[in-house]
C-alpha cells in the first residue's frame, strides 16, 4: 500500500524553564492512503503536540528535536517556515484544530473567512474560482449555498463545525489531521459529524488522522489506531486487533475496560490508579510501569521496544 | 437497585416551570407581550431516597436549570419542589440557608468551582463555617481530614496544605465531592460530575461516588449529556427534551427498550467501543436542528424533528406522560405505531 505519510522517530520537545518537557518522545508510526489512523490516549500524552508537529508547527517554546516527517518522498521538518506555508500547510496536509468551530472570526462571513485562507495559499486566484471551489466544498459537507454570506453566530455548532471541516478540505490537501472534532458537540451532532466524516472519506478518498480521547468515536471512525501514553506510541493496531480485545497492551486494555458500554451493563467499571509520569524527568524503563497492572522488574529499568506480535499489530511492552 | 416496595420519596418536584424573561427594565414596560425562554416548562417527576436519579438531554434542554432549581440557585416562576414533603419553592433566607444545609451541588468544572486563594483545607471547611457546625479549629480540620481519606486523597495532612492549582482535575473533582458532603446532605446535585476528568480515573470516581452513596446514604440527582455513564451510574432515568421530560424510565428500559423516538435517536448516536462499525453509517432517525426555547412548537414540541409525526401531533396539545407499566413513563401519542426499536 502507497504511504500517504511516514513519521521516524519523531521529537518534539517544550524547552520550558522548568526543565525539557518530553512531549513527544521517539515515536514513528505511518499513514496509508485513504486510510484513517487514530490517535488516542489521556490528556498531556502528545496526541496534539503530534498533530502540530506534522503542520511543521510546534507551539513555542516547543521545538522538533529530532526524526523526519515524510511527505510525498520530501522531509518537512526540514523545510523552512515560507516552504512550510507555501507547500505544506493546506497544500499537502491541513488541519481542524481543536475547539476551532468555537474560534471563527464574528464580523467575517463564512465566505469571507474562507476566501481569505483561499488567498493566503494562492494568491491571484480569480474570485469566481474561489467562489466556485468554497460553495462545491460547503456542499459536500452538507450545507446549502447561502452559508456562504452567513455570520458564525447564525450558525449551530454543527453547521460551524461542518464550515471549519469545509475550509480544511477545500485546498485539497491529501492528508486532514482532526482534532478533537465531535468533542464539545451533542450525541446527535456528533453522530452526524462522524456520518459526514465517513462519507467524505469514501467519496474523497483522502488519508486522514483522527485525534480524540474517546476509544468510543475511534471505534467509529478509525481503521487503525495508535495508543500514545507519555509521549510514546504503546500500541498500533487494526480497529479489528484493538476493539476486539485480545492480545492488548495493558495500558490499551484497561483503557478499553474503563469505557463504560451503553448496552451491557456493568457492575464496576475498572479504572487506572495514579497519575502520567511527569515529562521533564520520564521514569527510566517503561512509561507506564507505575499505573501497570501486570508490570515486571525488568519493566523498571529497560524501555520496551515495538514488536509485531500479528500482521500489522505492534505493542511496546516486554509482556509480548 | 431500589427494591420496588419501600421506596420513600425523598424529592418530589411538581409542575416546575422556569421561565426567563427576555425583555428587562424599561424593554418590558413598553413591550406588547413579555417573551420568555422556557428553559424548564412542567416537569414532574420523583426522586426516591437512596437512588441515583439520571436526567439526560441535550445541550439547552433544561437539564442544568432544573439542578440549579433543585439547589434553588434559582427561583422557580411555578410550580413546586418538595423535599421531605416541605415545599421549597419559594422559601428564603434563614429557611433557605437551611435547605441548602441538606441539597449541596457537585460542579462541572473542578478548575473553575475552588477558589484559587484558599487552602484544601479552607475549601473543605467552609460549609461548616457558613452553617456554623463545630466553632472550634479542631473540629473543623478532624472533618476536613476524614473527608480527604473518604475521597481518598492522601495523605490527607499533605493535601489540606495545598492550594487548587497543585492537585489533577481528578483530585480537584474529589475535593469538590468532599466538600459536597461535608455537611452530610441527603441529596446531592452531582451537574456533568466527570464530564472533565480523563478516562481513565472518571470510572474511579463514579465507583468512589457510589461507595460514598452507600457510606452516607446518600441520593444523586445525576445531570449528564453521556448516556454510557448514566446507564452504569444511574438507577432511573429522566430524558428531557426542550424543557420537558419526554420519557423517564429505569436506566435499563431507557437504554434496551426505548419508546419515545427522541430517546431512540439519542441511544443509536451513542457510540460503543465494538469493531466492524468503520465502513457503516449511523442511522439518525431525526431532522433539522433543535428549535429556540423562546418559541417552543405547538403541539408535541418534538414534533418539528420527528420522522413519525402526523397531523395530530402539531395539532391536538401537547401529550402528557403516558404510563408503559413498570414506572416507565412516556410522552409520544403515537407510540403503538412507532416501529419496533433495533440498534
Amino acid at each position: 500500500m502507497e504511504k500517504a505519510l511516514v513519521v521516524n522517530n519523531l521529537k518534539l520537545y517544550y524547552y520550558t524553564s522548568a526543565g525539557i518537557v518530553k512531549a513527544v518522545d521517539d515515536i514513528s508510526f505511518d499513514l496509508n492512503e485513504g486510510e484513517t489512523l487514530g490517535l488516542v490516549g489521556e490528556s498531556g500524552c502528545g496526541k496534539t503536540t503530534t498533530g502540530f508537529a506534522l503542520l511543521g508547527m510546534p507551539t513555542p517554546p516547543g521545538k522538533i528535536s529530532g526524526g523526519e516527517i515524510i511527505i510525498d518522498d520530501q522531509n518537512i521538518v526540514k523545510f523552512s517556515e515560507n516552504e512550510l506555508r507555501k507547500k505544506v500547510r493546506w497544500e499537502k496536509i491541513s488541519m481542524v484544530f481543536q475547539g476551532a468551530m468555537n474560534c471563527l472570526t464574528p464580523v467575517y462571513t463564512v465566505g469571507e473567512l474562507m476566501t481569505e485562507t483561499y488567498l493566503q495559499h494562492r494568491p491571484d486566484t480569480p474570485k469566481d474560482v474561489i467562489y466556485k471551489q468554497i460553495i462545491k466544498y460547503l456542499n459536500l459537507v452538507g450545507l446549502a449555498d447561502d452559508i456562504y454570506s452567513r455570520y458564525p453566530h447564525e450558525l449551530s455548532g454543527g453547521m460551524k463545525q461542518r464550515v471549519v471541516i469545509a475550509t480544511a478540505l477545500f485546498l485539497e490537501p491529501k492528508i486532514v489531521i482532526l482534532d478533537e472534532p465531535t468533542t464539545g458537540l451533542d450525541v446527535v451532532v456528533q453522530a452526524q459529524i462522524l456520518n459526514l466524516i465517513k462519507e467524505l472519506k469514501q467519496n474523497l478518498s483522502i488519508s486522514s488522522i483522527f485525534i480524540t480521547h474517546d476509544l468510543a468515536t475511534e471505534a467509529e471512525i478509525s481503521d487503525r489506531i495508535c495508543v500514545m501514553y507519555a509521549g510514546k506510541v504503546m500500541e498500533i493496531g487494526t480497529n479489528e486487533q484493538i476493539y476486539g480485545r485480545k492480545n492488548l497492551h495493558p495500558y490499551t486494555e484497561k483503557l478499553l475496560s474503563a469505557t463504560p458500554l451503553l448496552h451491557k451493563r456493568v457492575d464496576e467499571l475498572s479504572f487506572i490508579p495514579g497519575v502520567p509520569p511527569d515529562l521533564i524527568d520520564p521514569p527510566k524503563g517503561c512509561r507506564f510501569y507505575e499505573r501497570c497492572h501486570v508490570h515486571m522488574d525488568k519493566c523498571k529499568n529497560e524501555e520496551p521496544t515495538m514488536k509485531e506480535i500479528e500482521d500489522g499489530h505492534y505493542i511496546c511492552c516486554w509482556r509480548y | 437497585m431500589i427494591n420496588s416496595q419501600n421506596k420513600e420519596v425523598l424529592l418530589k418536584v411538581v409542575n416546575l416551570k422556569k421561565w426567563f424573561p427576555m425583555q428587562h427594565g424599561l424593554a418590558s414596560l413598553f413591550a406588547k407581550e413579555i417573551k420568555y425562554v422556557k428553559a424548564v416548562d412542567g416537569i414532574n417527576f420523583e426522586v426516591y431516597k437512596g437512588e441515583t436519579f439520571g436526567i439526560i438531554g441535550e445541550s439547552g434542554c433544561g437539564k442544568t436549570t432544573t439542578g440549579k432549581l433543585i439547589m434553588r440557585l434559582l427561583e422557580p416562576t411555578d410550580g413546586k419542589i418538595l423535599l421531605n414533603n416541605e415545599d421549597v419553592a419559594h422559601i428564603k433566607g434563614k429557611e433557605l440557608k437551611n435547605y441548602r444545609k441538606n441539597v449541596q451541588m457537585i460542579f462541572q468544572d473542578p478548575y473553575a468551582s475552588m477558589n484559587p486563594r484558599f487552602r484544601i483545607r479552607k475549601v473543605l471547611e467552609e460549609p461548616l463555617v457558613i452553617h456554623g457546625v463545630g466553632n472550634s479549629r479542631k473540629y473543623r480540620d478532624e472533618v476536613s481530614k476524614q473527608l480527604l481519606e473518604s475521597v481518598k486523597v492522601t495523605p490527607a495532612e499533605d493535601f489540606m496544605e495545598r492550594f487548587p492549582h497543585m492537585l489533577s482535575g481528578g483530585q480537584r473533582q474529589r475535593v469538590s465531592i468532599g466538600r459536597g458532603i461535608t455537611l452530610s446532605p441527603s441529596l446531592i446535585v452531582a451537574d456533568e460530575p466527570v464530564s472533565m476528568i480523563d478516562l481513565s480515573t472518571r470510572a474511579e470516581i463514579l465507583a468512589m461516588m457510589n461507595n460514598l452513596k452507600r457510606e452516607f446514604g446518600l441520593t444523586y440527582i445525576y445531570i449528564t449529556h453521556d448516556l454510557s455513564t448514566a446507564r452504569y451510574f444511574a438507577d432511573r432515568i429522566a430524558v428531557m427534551y426542550l424543557g420537558r421530560i419526554i420519557e423517564i424510565g429505569s436506566a435499563d428500559d431507557i437504554v434496551d427498550n426505548p419508546i419515545h423516538p427522541y430517546t431512540r435517536v439519542l441511544i443509536n448516536a451513542v457510540c460503543e467501543p465494538l469493531p466492524g462499525k468503520v465502513k457503516v453509517m449511523k442511522d439518525i432517525q431525526i431532522k433539522g436542528e433543535i428549535p429556540s426555547a423562546a418559541r417552543i412548537p405547538k403541539g408535541c414540541r418534538f414534533h418539528t424533528r420527528c420522522l413519525f409525526a402526523t397531523e395530530d401531533c402539531i395539532n391536538n396539545p401537547e401529550p402528557e406522560l403516558i404510563d408503559a407499566g413498570n414506572g416507565h413513563y412516556h410522552a409520544c401519542s403515537r407510540a403503538s405505531y412507532l416501529p419496533a426499536f433495533k440498534y
